[in-house]
């Protein structure tokens, strides 16, 4: 019996394809492939079921093949031709939408359908396997009658205008909508073989939960779609609102049905809808986007089909009836949803139908219709029960590649669509590696996930969209610097891009963080870190479609684009915000969505953002600037009056270490503020730039104030995060947005790692006091690792490659002064709080893990030390020149309190404070000299003492505490560091150190020569005005009052040992004792200015003072240039040696070359 | 608060150690002549060099920084006086019982240099600018091999944990025997020889200054009178600190306990410390100043971490 049932199924396929072979001769080979249905009458060699289930297809098919075959005769009529080619869009019209129901009947979309019942009977008889043949039939099938259908409906041509034969045709169409109103009508004849009424055909609705989560999700964005194309589809409205309609109808019934019957209907329908939609340009190249998109998603269908058969001879016929399940049906399931949410390598259809459809359409396509997948795949985990190792591993497996292809893809495409497209299948494949955890906690993550993602990739293709109507070109090189020129359009698409790369306030952010501890939470490393990385990878292609759309400059004129779509990606970049301000209400929400459906709780973590008050005057003073302040005087001093009462604010808190280090934070603003007042006011857009910087200091202000781990971090993220980068590129050049662009993304890297170390953290609880009753195991001290590196990497330590760990050089000086001297300080202050709250618990092992990883964290302090050092003599850039020395200088912190003792620490944090004035103020005279002259390059400058004596002093008084001359703030902190290196014992690492000490004078001594002193060109500079000598002559004091009164800083410092359980250490108004040995800064200074007294007092007996010209040796045709010693003739041998070991080196490492200056 | 006055001024800081070091640097002069079949000067002849530049006018020339140029003598000037007064003489002077750790003594030491460097880099003058960059370059290694010796010694006095304190160094020698007579700490003498020669530019480290092939007086050169002299006594300053340090460092030995008799055991000791200086400072040639720094870079490191590394081994009781 089977033999001539599987005859009959190849018969059936081999007239298929030959149909389909010859599908030009329309008529031929539609009345073929029509015949070719009756050889399923041979399923009544499997028993009275198999017939009634024939017969009953063949009822259908007649009808719809009949009203089919009626519209073919009547085009070819009036085309007068029965080639494919010569019909094309002859049925453009309401003859069109009868043709399309009567082809997508005959595809088997019906009430009942007759295919799910032939496909029961195989599974019925165990003949499941031939139901993967009935698959192949009827994808052929759907090949040929997608081919006839667009040719004769979608495509341009001259369409009928009347029909002949219209009594039979109303006739049949009649018949045809009999069958989804009443089927009952044609289960009469089949009835009377077998009782074929076994299955529901009413609908029935699960309502609730995840469903409603669901259902609420497409229709809001279906909302925001239909809001947007108001004014956006110009062309064939009836056609695109009628699909919109049954898309929107059928994506709501989807997310609610619970029978399969229902469920395979709508989302059949679902399918169709938007297949039409994607070909409402009707151009060739969008309908055959839509075909492969239907294909391939009509294959994914017919497997569902399938797998229901299963379930439908076992007499299930909803989900909810599902007890068990096994991995076949489950794979089969996967497969078939997995073709809708677009799992690599079914994802085909996503970069092509997604730059084909219109953006309106583009949008839910990527939003919520894959979303239609991923609820089928949550659907067979939790059928699952959350519990099945071999499935598990394969959706991860899926995931990751689907994770990692999408957002590789994003790298290199141009086109933003699919561009956009690529990173779509990048979060799909974020969702699918989270769910295949099978956890509760994963599945929460990924339901948050899926909000925000579609929320997010809805505002990203309707703002693209816009973009793209202004533009003409969906080419990133024809939408270069529209955001430029159209700031207003392209904003959203600006939230957009930061949101998708999940940066806070947005609710990425938080969902990103959620799916990375779920992972952790199920202790799967290889998922977090793909996580981690993948977004790494998607996030430099969104940041390259940044680039090009704010800041690269335009080179074309853009068209105005108004109305309500642009508002609707307003709306939807404030629900973004939404959800990233509210984590706790939206997860509560979704908590109880799957506490509703699944009947278990899911643990909330209690992520609640707690802005302190200090922090919300810095935000409101961010939105004063931007919107009222012009000028950059005005920017300048506001910021620095909302950073003054941020100051008052925190003055009244008690102290401790968050408030002195947050007062430190502020007290900076200010001074660098009204520096900028000044600095930028030859600089264009002052407000972007002052309101970013504001940001910014929110971010380390939030930081050093938080109180819980989600705060930190999400404040760490605003910190460096958009805000920053914004401030950095203000020049907008190619040099600062690449130095810019790989700064990000490096910081970006370091807060992953920190992301995966924080969420091991999140296990145990939320609080950062956590730590000071956590006993270290296996796990968490690999969590502790994970964020020393983040913390290091912050910091600027870990020199593996400098030129991105460093905060970029084109940058606005205040700004980067201001990173140098408080941003990369969050690195060590975040690393102390952790060390020493770590070994404040007392343990042994606590204590004795924190020491190995402090002792490795030393060492790479005091080998970046060097290293900032030697690279400083290498360059000759000014300010290149100060972040090096930055990042040598940050790793005396580094190592300082790394020694995990009281005097390590107390060193480290002063060096922190002092390292904070002096820094500040080098980069800021260095910036005095760039402002007045122009010019960076050290070899290019010269004689500037002579013009510029104030900064010329405050220079002196810098370089003067940097180097650790007595007297000077430097020496004090340096002297307790080195102390605290030799009393632990590292004296190899004490005297690199302070051969780094000499290092850095060598540097400075090039900088002074070469900048300040020698011979000049006779220009005209002018000395530095009220604004910007202020801020310098007050740090320059600050770094003299440090240097010979260190008990102003060393008492907080004190206290903050004492908070840590540490001992305080000895100190007196007047001098400091560590061990033996005194320092006592106050009786040092006065006899050097004893001494100083002395030798001055010499020159009461000079004589006369005459001025001469130098001595050349009776050499006098030498310029003043030619006598000049410029900055690269500075240390020959030593730089030659520098060189040579960084070029053995990279040698080591397989590089080739030597030090490259970027 | 009188005695610290005088302790300054007087003894055994500014007065007393102005005039021993002046008389040391003509005593290297004579000693320098004899070997070189020359008369040399009288012993004084360098005292009365300094009180001859006060008589002078100041030359400034015309493109420098005058006010760099002319006060920067000062601060090296201030540095070391200021040490004297802090730093032990052994069986002499107690130190004034803070401010004399290693630490403190390695970045004062550093400070003559850079008063040389302001001094010279602000003169405006391609010579000068040339002898700042080369003297620069020395000090990168010879204060490196400088804080190596200083710390192989704490480690070792300590016996581990590190001992910063020079009166501790003293003590511990006093009570135990000279580091000068332990064999682990010769290739440390050695260097440390090497470095008294290239931080008072000796030959044959005498590239920065007093180099008459071809920076001449390097980043004096433009300097004359006050300015000058200030450095000239600042040299004087130098040497006898530095022999001091020596004495600290290596042997701090005494006769006895009376003042008097060690004092000038002191004063001998460092009259037989700079005649070995004056001797190789004879018998050398100078190098050029590449060669100057592979030579440190090579010989003294390596003879100091020798030490170190025996020093280290020695503690842990490997030797």
């Amino acid at each position: 019996m089977e033999g001539i049932v599987l005859l009959s199924l190849l018969i059936i396929l081999f007239l298929k394809v030959f149909a389909l072979i010859n599908v030009k001769q329309v008529k031929k080979s539609f009345i073929i492939a029509s015949t070719a249905e009756i050889f399923y009458l041979s399923l009544a060699f499997l028993g009275s079921y198999g017939l009634s289930s024939a017969l009953l297809h063949i009822e259908y098919q007649f009808v719809f093949r009949m009203l089919a075959l009626l519209l073919l005769f009547e085009f070819i009529s009036f085309k007068k031709s029965e080639l494919l080619e010569d019909l094309k869009g002859v049925a453009f019209n309401v003859w069109g939408v009868v043709f399309g129901l009567a082809i997508f009947g005959s595809l088997g979309v019906s009430l009942i359908t007759s295919k799910q019942l032939i496909l029961n009977t195989f599974s019925a008889n165990n003949l499941f396997d031939f139901g993967y043949l009935v698959v192949v039939i009827n994808l052929i099938q759907a090949v040929y009658l997608i081919t006839v259908f667009e040719n004769l409906v979608i495509k341009n041509g001259e369409s009928i205008s009347f029909v002949k034969n219209k009594l039979l045709i109303f006739l049949f169409t009649f018949a045809s909508i009999l069958v989804f109103v009443y089927p009952q009508l044609y289960l009469i004849l089949p009835q009377s073989f077998s009782d074929i009424k076994t299955f529901h055909i009413s609908f029935s609705f699960d309502t609730g939960g995840i469903r409603l989560l669901f259902g609420g999700l497409f229709g809001f964005i279906m909302l925001m779609v239909f809001l947007y194309s108001l004014d956006y589809i110009k062309r064939n409205k009836i056609f695109y609102y009628f699909a919109l309609v049954v898309l929107t109808i059928s994506l709501i019934e989807v997310a609610f049905s619970d029978t399969f019957e229902s469920f395979y209907l709508f989302w059949e329908l679902m399918t169709i809808s938007s297949y039409l939609l994607i070909m409402h340009s009707r151009s060739d190249k969008s309908i055959g986007a839509a075909k492969i998109y239907f294909l391939m998603c009509i294959a994914g269908a017919y497997l569902l089909q399938l797998t229901f058969s299963y379930f439908y001879t076992h007499g299930i016929e909803s989900f909810s009836e599902i007890k068990t399940i096994n991995i076949t049906l489950a794979v089969l399931l996967l497969l078939g949803f997995g073709v809708k949410a677009g799992i690599v390598p079914l994802h085909k259809w996503l970069p092509i139908a997604h730059p084909e459809a219109p953006s309106s359409i583009s949008a839910p396509l990527s939003g919520i219709l894959t979303k239609a997948g991923i609820f089928g795949i949550i659907l067979t985990i939790y059928l699952f029960k959350f519990n099945n190792e071999i499935f598990s591993y394969l959706v991860i497996f899926l995931g990751l590649i689907t994770l990692l292809y999408g957002e590789i893809k994003t790298l290199y495409e141009t086109d933003l669509k699919r561009l956009l497209a690529y990173s779509t299948i990048g979060q799909i494949g974020e969702i699918i590696t989270v769910l295949g955890l099978m956890s509760l906690s994963a599945l929460s993550a990924a339901l948050y996930h899926i909000i925000n993602h579609a929320v997010v990739k809805d505002l990203l293709f309707l703002s693209a969209g816009i973009l793209i109507l202004s533009a003409g070109s969906r080419n990133l090189e024809d939408l270069k610097g529209i955001g430029k020129k159209m700031p207003f359009l392209a904003f959203p698409l600006g939230v957009g891009i930061f949101a998708i790369s999940a940066f806070p306030p947005f609710g990425n952010f938080n969902s990103k963080f959620l799916m990375v501890y779920s992972s952790m939470n199920a202790h799967n490393y290889v998922v977090a870190f793909g996580l981690v990385i993948g977004a790494i990878i998607g996030f430099i292609g969104m940041l390259r479609v940044f680039k090009y759309i704010f800041l690269f400059n335009p080179h074309r004129d853009f068209e105005e684009v108004k109305g309500i779509k642009v508002f609707v990606t307003y709306f939807l970049a404030i629900i973004s915000f939404i959800l990233g301000i509210f984590p706790n209400e939206v997860m509560s929400f979704i908590n109880s969505s799957i506490f509703y459906t699944l009947h278990q709780k899911v643990q909330l973590i209690p992520f609640v953002l707690h802005i302190p008050f200090s922090v919300s005057i810095m935000i409101l003073g961010a939105f004063v600037v931007f919107f009222f302040a012009k000028k950059s005087v005005h920017a300048g001093i506001l910021s620095a009056l909302f950073s003054f009462l941020a100051l008052i604010e925190l003055s009244f808190h008690k102290f401790s270490f968050g408030i002195f280090f947050a007062i430190l934070v502020v007290f900076m603003a200010i001074l660098n503020f009204i520096y900028a007042a000044r600095y930028m006011d030859h600089s264009h857009k002052p407000y972007r730039f002052f309101a970013n910087f504001i940001i910014m200091i929110v971010g380390i202000l939030g930081v050093v104030l938080s109180k819980d781990i989600y705060n930190m971090f999400f404040f760490w993220e605003i910190m460096g995060g958009w805000a920053l980068y914004l401030a950095l590129v203000h020049e907008e050049d190619d040099y600062s947005i690449r130095e810019a662009s790989k700064y990000l993304i490096y910081n970006y890297a370091g807060a992953g790692i920190l992301m995966i170390g924080f969420s091991i953290l999140l296990n145990y609880g939320i609080e950062l006091s956590l730590l000071k009753n956590l006993t270290l195991n296996a796990t968490l001290t690999f969590a502790v690792i994970l964020l020393t590196i983040g913390f290091l990497m912050k910091a600027a330590q870990l020199p593996i490659r400098i030129d991105y760990q460093m905060h970029p050089k084109p940058a606005p000086t205040p700004i980067s002064g201001y990173i140098s001297s408080v941003m990369l300080k969050t690195g060590p202050f975040m690393l102390v709080k952790v060390f020493y709250m770590l070994i404040a618990t007392g343990l042994l092992i606590n204590i004795l893990t924190i020491n190995d990883i402090a002792h490795i964290a030393a060492i790479i302090g005091v080998v970046t030390i060097i290293m900032g050092a030697a690279f400083g003599l290498l360059t000759n850039s000014m300010k290149r020149l100060l972040i090096f020395l930055t990042v040598a200088e940050i790793g005396y912190i580094v190592a300082g309190v790394s020694l995990l003792t009281n005097e390590g620490l107390a060193g480290g944090l002063l060096h922190l404070v002092n390292h904070m004035f002096f820094k500040d103020l080098l980069f800021l005279s260095a910036g005095a000299i760039f402002y007045k002259t122009g010019i960076d390059n050290l070899n290019e400058l010269g004689g500037i003492a002579k013009k510029m004596p104030i900064t010329f002093g405050v220079f002196m008084v810098a370089v003067f505490s940097t180097a650790g001359v007595p007297m000077f703030s430097g020496f004090v902190s340096k002297w307790i560091i080195y102390h605290a290196l030799m009393a632990k014992g590292y004296v190899f690492l004490a005297i690199l150190t302070l051969l780094g000490s000499i290092m850095v004078l060598l540097v400075f001594v090039k900088f002074m020569h070469s900048a300040y002193l020698g011979k000049s060109d006779e220009k005209r500079i002018e000395k530095v005005d009220f604004y910007m000598a202020v801020p310098m002559v007050l740090l320059a004091f600050l770094n003299i009052l440090l240097g010979i009164f260190p008990y102003v800083m060393l008492k907080p410092i004190n206290f903050i040992l004492t908070q840590f359980g540490l001992k305080e250490i000895l100190i007196t108004p007047s001098s400091i004792t560590l061990g033996n040995d005194v320092l006592n800064t106050f009786s040092l200074a006065v006899f050097i200015i004893l001494g100083l007294v002395v030798a001055v007092s010499m020159y009461l007996f000079k004589k006369r003072v005459r001025t001469t010209h130098i001595f050349l040796s009776g050499v006098r045709d030498l310029s003043k240039k030619d006598l000049h010693i410029k900055a690269d003739s500075f240390y020959e041998s030593v730089t030659e040696l520098i060189l040579k070991i960084i070029y053995y080196t990279k040698k080591v490492f397989g590089l080739k070359g030597g030090y490259v200056e970027r | 608060m009188s005695a610290e006055i005088i302790h300054f001024l007087i003894f055994p800081g500014g007065l007393f150690a102005l005039v021993l070091g002046i008389f040391m640097l003509s005593l290297e002069r004579i000693v320098v002549a004899r070997l070189q079949g020359r008369v040399g000067p009288p012993i004084y002849q360098n005292f009365i060099d300094v009180i001859k530049l006060f008589n002078k006018e100041i030359l400034v020339p015309k493109d420098s920084k005058e006010i760099v140029f002319m006060y920067a003598p000062v601060l090296g000037f201030a540095a070391l006086i200021a040490m004297l007064y802090f730093i032990p003489l052994p069986g002499v002077y107690e130190g004034a019982g803070n401010n004399s750790d290693l630490i403190i003594l390695i970045y004062v030491m550093a400070l003559p240099a850079i008063s040389h460097i302001l001094g010279g880099s602000a003169s405006s003058s391609p010579y000068a600018a040339i002898a700042v960059n080369r003297e620069l370059k020395l000090m990168l290694v010879y204060e490196v091999v400088f804080v190596i010796i200083a710390f192989s010694i704490a480690l070792y006095v300590g016996k581990g944990s590190a001992v910063l304190s020079l009166k501790d160094i003293m003590n511990y020698q006093l009570n135990n025997s000279p580091l000068i007579l332990d064999w682990k700490f010769w290739p440390a003498i050695v260097a440390f020889v090497i470095f008294v020669l290239a931080t008072m530019e000796f030959p044959p480290f005498q590239v920065a200054h007093h180099n008459d092939a071809d920076v001449m007086d390097g980043f004096l050169i433009e300097h004359s009178s006050i300015p000058l002299a200030i450095y000239e006594m600042t040299d004087a300053l130098k040497i006898v600190l530095l022999s001091i340090v020596f004495q600290i460092f290596f042997c701090p030995c005494v006769i006895g306990g009376d003042v008097v008799v060690n004092l000038l055991f002191f004063i001998a000791k460092t009259v037989i410390f700079v005649m070995f200086f004056s001797l190789l400072h004879a018998i050398f040639a100078s190098f050029r100043i590449d060669q100057a720094f592979k030579f440190l870079i090579i010989v003294p490191t390596t003879l100091s971490l020798i030490t170190l590394v025996l020093v280290i081994l020695s503690i842990k009781g490997l030797i």
